[in-house]
């Protein structure tokens, strides 16, 4: 045994072999635990906060048990919900019957909503949209989602050209309303709603499936 | 002593890489391929798809670290042809780990705004629909907010693996009569 650490000694320029793999394992170590931390770490703190809430859940249940029976699916009448336009009138859903409908919400602070808005409004899939006679209605999620961001105003001023473009509207949902359409709590979720008020087409991330709703209007 | 130290075995490794001119070449090539692919993958992995349309949507931190990322990593692969064959190899694993851990690091932050890889990973922990909603939206903001921490975590990640491959080669040599020196 002496003999065969000697041997590997000299070729590993003096190092013994369970000084390298001393030496190995706590590099390799290091490593995982600074991805681990710097990923993992905020991760758990966000999760961990489930614990320490969980009592929030006997407040939600009885609201989360009826929303459930309303939860937006493909295929299905699209559910009626409220929405309060930047004009401060409140129209529910049901009063675009006739049209379709795209149906997209959004947290204001989050970047690929912000990307999906300067698309529509710079690349022409606003026109394509309107074209089809489409109306266009961007809802910002009840309260972000928990992370406060612009009002839903100032991210139609920055990104979506302003609240004055025909057919695209601009609006703010109920807790409920975004229960029903957002229950996994996305960011960025869009529903393509045909003029008899049934829901053909979802999807997360409007700025990466534009090509695919307009084509579905 | 130490920062000494630490550029001694890069300044010794890339000198001499590019004393040859194929690897010379081949640093220039990596880094401009890297960083191109850089500068598409940033701005486009909050959207959920890489797409050249997204690169209008790029800020000027995430092209400064695209040019980092991309020259660093056309400098790892590079040094590490450039010493295959020299002794000392055992520590190239630190290299690659080093190496790993930092292009991941760089890239997936990017995926962790804005994409359904948090809500869904919260979901998976057993968390009702109010409780996903009520989570998911400050974690994926903190990464939103923070994620030139990470990558400058990743930078540093990627530095520490080109220290390793160039210590791996010019460090410590072993005279005949078996003892170690330089």
């Amino acid at each position: 045994m002496a003999h065969f650490n000697d041997k590997h000694r000299a070729d590993r320029g003096g190092l013994g072999i369970n000084e390298i793999k001393r030496h190995r394992i706590s590099v390799s170590s290091m490593l995982i635990i600074a991805v681990v931390a710097c990923c993992g770490v905020p991760l758990l703190l966000g999760i961990g906060g489930i614990g320490f809430f969980s009592f929030l859940a006997g407040q939600h249940s009885q609201t989360g048990a009826a929303q459930r029976a309303l939860n937006a699916t493909v295929g299905e009448p699209a559910p009626n919900i409220p929405i309060t336009l930047t004009n401060g009138t409140t129209l529910n859903l049901s009063s675009f019957r006739g049209k379709p409908v795209v149906l997209w919400f959004v947290a204001t602070w989050c970047s690929s909503c912000a990307d999906s808005a300067s698309l529509l409004a710079n690349d022409g899939y606003y026109n394509k949209i309107h074209a089809k006679g489409a109306e266009l209605i961007t809802v910002e999620l009840y309260d972000d989602l928990g992370y406060s961001g612009p009002s839903i105003s100032a991210f139609a001023d920055s990104y979506g050209g302003g609240t004055q473009n025909p057919g695209w509207l601009y609006g703010t949902s109920s807790l409920n309303a975004t229960y029903s359409y957002d229950p996994k709590g996305y960011l960025d979720i869009y529903y393509v709603i045909d003029p008899k008020g049934v829901i053909t087409n979802e999807g997360v991330g409007l700025a990466a499936n534009l090509d695919a709703v307009v084509s579905s209007l | 002593m130490i920062l000494m130290s630490l550029f001694e075995y890069e300044g010794n490794a890339i000198r001499a890489m590019l004393q040859d001119r194929f690897y010379a070449l081949l640093l220039v090539s990596l880094s401009i391929a890297f960083t191109a692919i850089y500068l598409v993958l940033l701005p486009s992995l909050p959207n959920g798809a890489i797409s050249l349309t997204f690169v209008r949507f790029i800020t000027p931190i995430q092209i400064a670290f695209s040019i980092i990322f991309g020259l660093l990593l056309g400098l790892i692969i590079t040094l590490n042809l450039s010493i295959r064959g020299i002794r000392n190899r055992a520590k190239s694993k630190n290299a690659a780990a080093g190496a790993s851990a930092g292009a991941i690091l760089g890239t997936f932050v990017n995926v962790l705004c804005c994409t359904p890889v948090v809500p869904s990973v919260v979901a998976l922990f057993g968390a009702s629909t109010p409780l996903v909603f009520g989570y998911s939206a400050p974690v994926e903001a903190f990464f939103e907010n923070n994620y030139v921490y990470f990558y400058f975590v990743s930078a540093i990640l990627f530095v520490v693996s080109i220290h390793y491959i160039s210590k791996s080669a010019y460090c410590c040599t072993v005279k005949r009569d078996g003892k170690r020196g330089k």
